[in-house]
Order: C-alpha cells, then sequence, then structure tokens
C-alpha cells in the first residue's frame, strides 16, 4: 500500500476527505430515514417506536382515487418537459454559435440566462396577469381575431402552459451548457469540412452534432432521472381547482396531503418511489449510452 | 454501477432496514390516530401535586418562585418599542415574576414558520419544556404518550370568573376541543366567539344609488344588482369593466361562496345535525345543489368574473379596490382588509354592509366552523401546573380587563401599544383571543353621547369616531365600522343577538382517523367539482355523482366516525 502511486496520491485523498465526510454525514447516514417510508411514524415515537407497516404507505398513494390521473399528469409534464429542455437549447446555442458580433451573442446569452434566477412565486404572479383573460397575450390574441384562451384556467391549455413557461425560465442555463460543448469542437474539422465542399447544414449534422453528443447524452441521462419531478414550486402556484385535473401532480397531491396532517410517512414513501422510479430510469438509460455510443462516466 | 460491490452495497442498507423494521414497535398500538379516544392516565396524579393548599387565588403569587422553561414562535411583523424584544427581560416576563412568582425561561425560539417543524423535533426527542403550544394533532400525541399535565382541577380551582363566563358559552367550543374523556388537559388558546367570523354582504352603495337600485336583500335582488352593476356601467368610465358577484373558489372565509350558499340554507365544510340527531356534513346538503344551480346561471349570464376559479383573496382585492368589483360576502375583517383600500383609492366611493340575501322567506344563516390555534400544555410533572392557568388569568386581566367593560384592563401596555404601533400580546408565552371588540358599548356610548361606561382605550375608539365624520380616508375605517346603518359589526351583532342566529359547526373532536386519510382528497373533490359546476364545464348533476363519490371515497366512513364522537360528547 505504502507504494510510490499512493504517496504521489494521497495529498489528493486527503483534500477529497472533508467533501467525502460531508457526503458521507449528511447524504448516506441519513438515508436510514428511509424507514419512515414503512413505518405509521410519529414524531413523539422516533424511529424505534413507530409502528411497522411495511408496504401499506405504498398501497395507500396508490389507491387514491386521483393517483393514476396524476401519476399521467406527472409524467406527461416532465417527459415534455424533458424532450423541449432538450431541443429548444440546443437549437439556440446552434443558432448563436453562427453569430458572428460577440457583443450580441454575449448580450442575448445573458438576457436569456436571466429567468432562470426568478423564483417561481414572483413568475406566477407575474404570468397570471400576462395569461389573465384580460392580459397582454390574450388582447394580443383577440386583436389578430382570434378568441381568447383561458390559459390558466382551462384543462387543454393549461399543462401546455407550465411546459412552455418552464421551458423559458430554464432554456438559458442550458444553452450555455451546449455553447460551452460546442467552443469544445476542434476548428480543423470544421476546415477539412469546408475543403471537401460540405454546405453549413452538413457541417452541423456531420461535425457539430456528432461532436455535441456526449454533453447531449449526459443532460439527457441526468434528466431522465426528474421524469417525475414536473415542478412542484411552479405547480403549487400556478395552479387552481378549475386545472386540477390536468394540473395536479404527484408532488401537489402529496403536500396538500402532508399539509392536512404530518403525513410524514406517506410524504417519504413517495419520496422514495419517485427515488426508486428515477434509479432505474437513469441506469437504463447509462447502460445503454455505454453500449451504444460508447459513453463512460467511471 | 460498479458491478457486485454496487449490489452488495444495496443489499446491505435494506437488510438493516428489515432489521430496524423488526426491532419497532409492532404491537396493537395503532399510533393513536383516533383523535378522541385516548385516556389520559393523569387523571388520579394531579391532586398530588405541590400547588398551595387552599389557595384560590386567580392572581395569587406562586411562593417560593418556580422556575417554567417554555418555547416561543417569534412573528415576524411584530415590533416592540425600545428595550424589549423576544428575549429579554420584556414586560411580560416582568409581570408574571412579579406579580405570579413564575420565572420563565425560554428553551428555544423560532419564527412563527419555523415552529411547528421544530415542535416535532422537540416532541420526538422527548425533552418537552415545561408549558408550551402545540397543534391538535400534537396535543393527541401528547396525552396518548401520557406527557402532558390534566388540567382539570386547577381550571376549576384558579380560572377568573370572567373567563369561567366566557368558557361557558362563546369559547366552549374550543374547550371541548381540550377536553378528553371528560378531563381538561390543555388550555386552549382562545379564538374567541367562533360566530365572530361570520360572512356578511359588501356592497357599493354608491353604486346602487347611482343606479337607483334597492339594497338587495333576496337572492332575485342580488342577481338584478350584480346584472345592473356588470351592464350598466356604474363607475361611469364608459367602458364595461365591472363585475358582478364576486367570489372565490373557497366555500369558507372571507371573499368566499359561502355566503351566496348561506343564502340558500346550504352549510358548506361543516357538521349539522340532520334532524335525526345525528351529524351529517353540510357540504352533501341537497340544498347545495340548488345554491350551485344559481351560481352556474349567474357565471353563464356574466354575472361572475369568468376567471374566478384561478383567482385567490388577493386578486379578489385587487379587482375590488382597483374599482371593478363591488359586490362580495366579506367578514368584519374585510372592512379594513378591502373595504377601507377601496377608499384610500377612491374617496367618493361608499359602502353598505347588509345581511345574507335569501332563497325564500326564511332569513338565511350565515355558517362558522370552530378552529382553535393552539393549545397551551404544561408538562407531566410540573410543580405548579396552576401556574399556567395563573398566566391565563393574567393576560385576559391585562389584555381584556376583569369584565365586558375592561375594568383593571391595561391593553395600552400590555397588548397595541402606542396606538396600535407594537403588538405587545404576541410576546407572552400564554395568549388567546378572548372577546372580539366590544363595539356594542362604543356603539351606544355615540349614540347617548355619554362615554362615561368607556374604558381607556375604548374611550380612545370612541373619541376619534367623534372626530370625523368618515371623509379622512385613513380613519374612514373606524368611522364606518361605528354606523349602524351600514356597519357589518351592526350587521354580525344582530346575528348573534338571535339565539341560533348561526350556524356553528356542531362537531369539534379535531381530525377523525379515516378523515387523517381522506379528507384532503375529499376536499380537493369538493372544491374541484363546485368551482367546475359554477364555470359551467360539468353539468348540475355532477353534483350528485359528486355525493355519490363523496361518500363511497370516505365520507361515509368519515360521517360513522364523527357520529360516535357525538354520541359521547353530545
Amino acid at each position: 500500500m505504502f507504494n510510490r502511486k499512493w504517496r504521489q496520491e494521497s495529498a489528493n485523498h486527503i483534500m477529497l476527505l472533508p467533501g467525502v465526510l460531508f457526503l458521507f454525514l449528511f447524504c448516506y447516514i441519513p438515508m436510514f430515514g428511509i424507514v419512515i417510508s414503512f413505518q405509521k411514524y410519529y414524531p413523539t415515537k422516533g424511529f424505534l417506536k413507530s409502528q411497522w407497516v411495511g408496504l401499506e404507505n405504498f398501497q395507500y398513494i396508490f389507491e387514491l382515487p386521483d393517483f393514476n390521473r396524476v401519476l399521467w399528469n406527472t409524467i406527461f409534464i416532465a417527459t415534455a418537459k424533458i424532450v423541449l429542455h432538450l431541443i429548444v437549447p440546443i437549437v439556440t446555442a446552434l443558432l448563436l454559435n453562427e453569430i458572428r458580433s460577440a457583443l450580441f451573442k454575449r448580450s442575448v446569452q445573458t438576457l436569456i440566462y436571466l429567468p432562470y434566477f426568478l423564483s417561481w412565486v414572483i413568475l406566477a404572479g407575474i404570468l397570471m396577469d400576462v395569461l389573465s383573460l384580460k392580459g397582454i397575450v390574450n388582447q394580443l390574441l383577440q386583436g389578430l381575431g382570434l378568441e381568447s384562451v383561458f390559459f390558466l384556467g382551462d384543462n387543454k391549455w393549461f399543462p401546455w402552459t407550465l411546459i412552455v413557461s418552464d421551458t423559458w425560465k430554464q432554456f438559458g442555463f442550458d444553452t450555455i451548457i451546449y455553447l460551452a460543448a460546442l467552443t469544445g469542437i476542434n476548428p480543423t474539422l470544421y476546415e477539412a469540412a469546408v475543403i471537401d465542399g460540405a454546405s453549413r447544414w452538413k457541417q452541423t449534422l456531420h461535425i457539430t452534432l456528432p461532436g455535441m453528443a456526449p454533453i447531449i447524452v449526459l443532460m439527457m441521462t441526468l434528466s431522465l432521472g426528474n421524469v417525475l419531478n414536473a415542478g412542484f414550486d411552479q405547480v403549487f402556484n400556478l395552479y387552481s381547482p378549475p386545472v386540477y385535473e390536468s394540473g395536479d401532480i404527484l408532488d401537489t397531491m402529496i403536500y396538500r396531503i402532508g399539509l392536512q396532517d404530518y403525513q410524514f410517512s406517506v410524504s417519504a414513501a413517495l419520496g422514495l418511489f419517485k427515488s426508486l422510479v428515477s434509479f432505474v430510469l437513469v441506469s437504463v438509460s447509462y447502460g445503454l449510452a455505454y453500449r451504444y455510443a460508447n459513453y463512460r462516466i467511471f | 454501477m460498479q458491478g457486485k460491490k454496487g449490489w452488495s452495497a444495496l443489499l446491505a442498507v435494506m437488510l438493516t432496514a428489515t432489521v430496524l423494521g423488526a426491532c419497532s414497535d409492532n404491537g396493537k398500538d395503532n399510533g393513536g390516530t383516533s383523535a378522541n379516544t385516548p385516556t389520559p392516565s393523569a387523571t388520579t396524579t394531579d391532586s398530588g401535586e405541590a400547588s398551595p393548599a387552599g389557595d384560590a387565588d386567580p392572581f395569587g403569587k406562586i411562593d417560593p418562585p418556580v422556575t417554567m422553561t417554555s418555547v416561543l414562535a417569534t412573528a415576524g411583523w411584530a415590533t416592540f418599542p425600545d428595550g424589549e424584544t423576544w428575549d429579554n427581560d420584556n414586560r411580560w416576563t416582568k409581570l408574571y415574576r412579579e406579580t405570579l412568582g413564575v420565572n420563565l425561561k425560554w428553551n428555544w425560539m423560532v419564527d412563527s414558520t419555523q415552529y411547528d417543524n421544530k415542535m416535532n423535533v422537540t416532541i420526538a426527542s422527548g425533552d418537552i419544556p415545561d408549558l408550551m403550544l402545540v397543534s391538535k394533532k400534537q396535543l393527541n400525541q401528547l396525552v396518548e404518550a401520557d406527557m402532558v399535565e390534566d388540567l382539570t382541577d386547577v381550571f376549576d380551582r384558579y380560572a377568573m370568573p370572567y373567563l369561567k363566563e366566557q368558557v361557558a358559552e362563546a369559547l366552549a367550543p374550543a374547550q371541548k376541543m381540550a377536553t378528553y374523556d371528560g378531563r381538561l388537559m390543555a388550555i386552549p388558546q382562545y379564538g374567541g366567539d367562533p360566530r365572530d367570523s361570520l360572512l356578511t354582504l359588501y356592497v357599493r352603495s354608491d353604486w346602487l344609488q347611482k343606479l337607483n337600485l334597492p339594497e338587495p336583500k333576496t337572492i332575485d335582488e342580488l342577481v338584478q344588482v350584480a346584472d345592473a352593476f356588470v351592464k350598466q356601467d356604474p363607475d361611469g368610465n364608459g367602458k364595461p369593466d365591472t363585475l358582478g358577484l364576486g367570489i372565490l373558489s373557497a366555500t369558507m372565509g372571507g371573499g368566499s361562496m359561502g355566503g351566496f350558499l348561506n343564502g340558500f340554507h346550504a352549510y358548506p365544510d361543516i357538521w349539522i345535525e340532520d334532524g335525526s340527531g345525528r351529524l351529517a356534513y353540510g357540504s352533501i346538503a341537497p340544498q347545495m345543489k340548488d345554491a350551485l344551480a344559481k351560481l352556474q346561471q349567474m357565471y353563464k349570464d356574466g354575472l361572475i368574473d369568468r376567471e374566478f376559479g384561478t383567482k385567490d383573496y388577493n386578486r379578489l382585492k385587487e379587482d375590488v379596490v382597483s374599482g371593478k368589483l363591488g359586490i362580495f360576502y366579506g367578514t368584519i375583517s374585510e372592512s379594513a382588509l378591502i373595504a377601507a383600500d377601496l377608499i384610500k383609492n377612491d374617496p367618493n366611493a361608499s359602502w353598505i354592509a347588509l345581511p345574507l340575501p335569501s332563497i325564500d322567506g326564511t332569513p338565511a344563516k350565515p355558517s362558522v366552523g370552530v378552529s382553535v390555534g393552539g393549545f397551551h400544555v404544561v408538562k407531566k410533572g410540573f410543580s405548579n401546573p396552576e401556574a399556567a392557568v395563573k398566566m391565563m388569568n393574567l393576560f385576559v386581566r391585562k389584555v381584556y380587563g376583569d369584565d365586558e367593560l375592561g375594568t383593571n384592563g391595561d391593553n395600552k401596555q400590555y397588548a397595541w401599544v402606542d396606538n396600535a404601533k407594537y403588538a405587545m400580546h404576541v410576546l407572552s408565552p400564554i395568549q388567546g383571543y378572548i372577546k372580539d371588540y366590544n363595539y356594542r358599548l362604543v356603539r351606544d356610548a355615540l349614540a347617548s353621547g355619554d362615554p362615561s361606561a368607556l374604558n381607556e382605550s375604548l374611550k380612545d375608539t370612541y373619541d376619534l369616531v367623534k372626530g370625523t365624520d368618515g371623509s379622512d380616508p385613513e380613519k374612514w375605517q373606524q368611522w364606518w365600522i361605528h354606523q349602524p346603518a351600514v356597519s357589518p359589526f351592526e350587521v354580525r351583532d344582530r346575528y348573534q343577538l338571535q339565539p341560533d342566529g348561526v350556524v356553528i359547526d356542531k362537531y369539534f373532536g379535531g381530525s377523525t382517523k379515516t378523515a387523517d386519510e381522506k379528507m384532503s382528497t375529499l376536499g380537493k373533490m369538493q372544491n374541484e367539482a363546485f368551482v367546475k359546476i359554477v364555470m359551467n364545464a360539468a353539468p348540475i348533476d355532477d353534483f350528485d355523482s359528486f355525493v355519490t363519490n363523496w361518500k363511497k371515497l370516505g365520507g361515509d366512513q368519515i360521517t360513522q366516525e364523527v357520529n360516535e364522537w357525538y354520541e359521547s360528547n353530545k
């Protein structure tokens, strides 16, 4: 053990030690709390004395009358968000990449990045005004001769309102990541392609996209873990009784139940369920990326 | 995933979890989910406590002085005069120490938003302070775990007469909520008379005058007024921007549709007698269907804001203050929260508060729920449990006085200090809202011109009202609520003077076992169904399927449990 390699790397390991300790103490040890999801947990009794009920909490969740609808809402909204969160930033990054003027490029980057920092509480307030029946968007629609749309109160439109507004808020962040990936592509490849007579479109298809592939796969793998996270903050601030049907997601449902009366066990059970699903999806997608795209993390 | 290593680690965690599970208490103990049957075993021990023998003085000093640990939720909005803060020797701690011999020590203080969580953690640790404020759920758990003192006897012996009076009538439901099997296990943080939060109809009287409309007394007249408000441009700006009846998707509370539903003798969200001695849930009564049908018709006719379903209280308020909405249901609080702000914006406007319009010849009765903000408990084994009762006595004396007239009261020092600039009453570890503002006394004094019966703070109000004619927007609210012809306080007073004039929730056992699991789902179902029907997104007959589903998905079960409580607590 005391060979040369160890001596060379010992400094690195010691520097890592505080971080690892922190991770262990605050992320791994608390995992014992998972037992709450198998108990009927009461704070006055604590971990060891609360009654063990096995899978009862999970059963309770799955048997809730709206569970199917809520699960469907969650998956639909989350998947649409994942897809759009991939397409829109990539396209924007590609377009921005074509811009010559550095000043313009950087100003656009900053502008699209800004909404990311707004909290949903504030954005919801703004959106409720902008999207109301008498708001700007509807005034525009009426000006164009179209009927006004009840974006926040119509079950047909509400999920799309959620998806589009969330994409608008987040895409700046991802665009920057993709732009960074773009700058990592060897310029000589482009030069070679131009010599071979490739059009800009062909260049994009055969050089840019494959060059970005590792980053795209990484982002996709990570975001797949979020498929049951349709965005509590956003939905909670924007939903209301007329759109419970299409807007209620797992987290808002459990929030209401948890709020009624300290249903720690149920919330923990739902959290565990979501984590398990994420875990499976991330593993599967990583496995596929490993097999077919030769993509590795370890 | 590092192949075998990862899997064995996962397996290890799962095995450990299983072992922990097997170790936990697997017995018949059901986790205390039933709110109404835990049996406190404190009944035989409280008389053995070291209370001063034979001393029944509600304000008697405890000698030698005793130290009492407690905890506090600090409210961000409250400010205090110089030198006094949440944690130093402020006037309450001085008062309790000097008058009662109770030395208060704070174990911790957190912001009110964190209080609940911190309390849960404290209870879980088993290390609770001598005195603390807990929620009903927490109280259930503490009683079940036998961690708190039985206060029945000390309350009987030491509570001051005025408090006992109030507890016998207006505060009775609150007291019942703290009672388990006939024993009082906590002193409630009283929330005043439940009837105080009844709804009345607020209407822009200047619009009524402008359009030559009578004050609406029936539902039909209400519909006519709403129609006129929408179509006849009451704000005179030539634009069709005014709305009709203002309602929220909520069925109870200021701004909600509750007042309208009461007009059809439907009482949402509370338990009422069904005529056969049993309790039934007001939201599924057949009269509710008629009320919703009427609202649906009004929505179709454009007499209700198309977006009401997505709007919350703040948006309703905005509509009123911007001069678009002139008719809604509110409690007396809305006089300050909504009506006054409109006047600040538009000093030429005027309001009138009216009793609830009814659908038929029978006058409508407003309905109210019963809720208690918290319960003060004393740790089991504390040497002087009567300290809690005495502190409540002293609090009531200082903030409300010894009687209706406020004798011995000192709320200038202990409640709203310096013209309501500072809120001292929230510094006390034991607090409660005993009685609402004594409107009647002041009204009568204003009418007769004789303020001799008024105590200091009421006299101040008297002077303020006498000194203004309502044209000053800053003083408008105080002035307006004292004009009996238009005041919501007058409307409320008349309802309260009638025996049975207000429909009060008859169930105060907290939450039942099934309610714990199903109530929020049922509540959401109800909300959704009602709003969709009114918005004409669902036919009125959906109400019947709502009722069937409500019963099937837990409602019947809950009704059963509520009635079990009712039988043994009548």
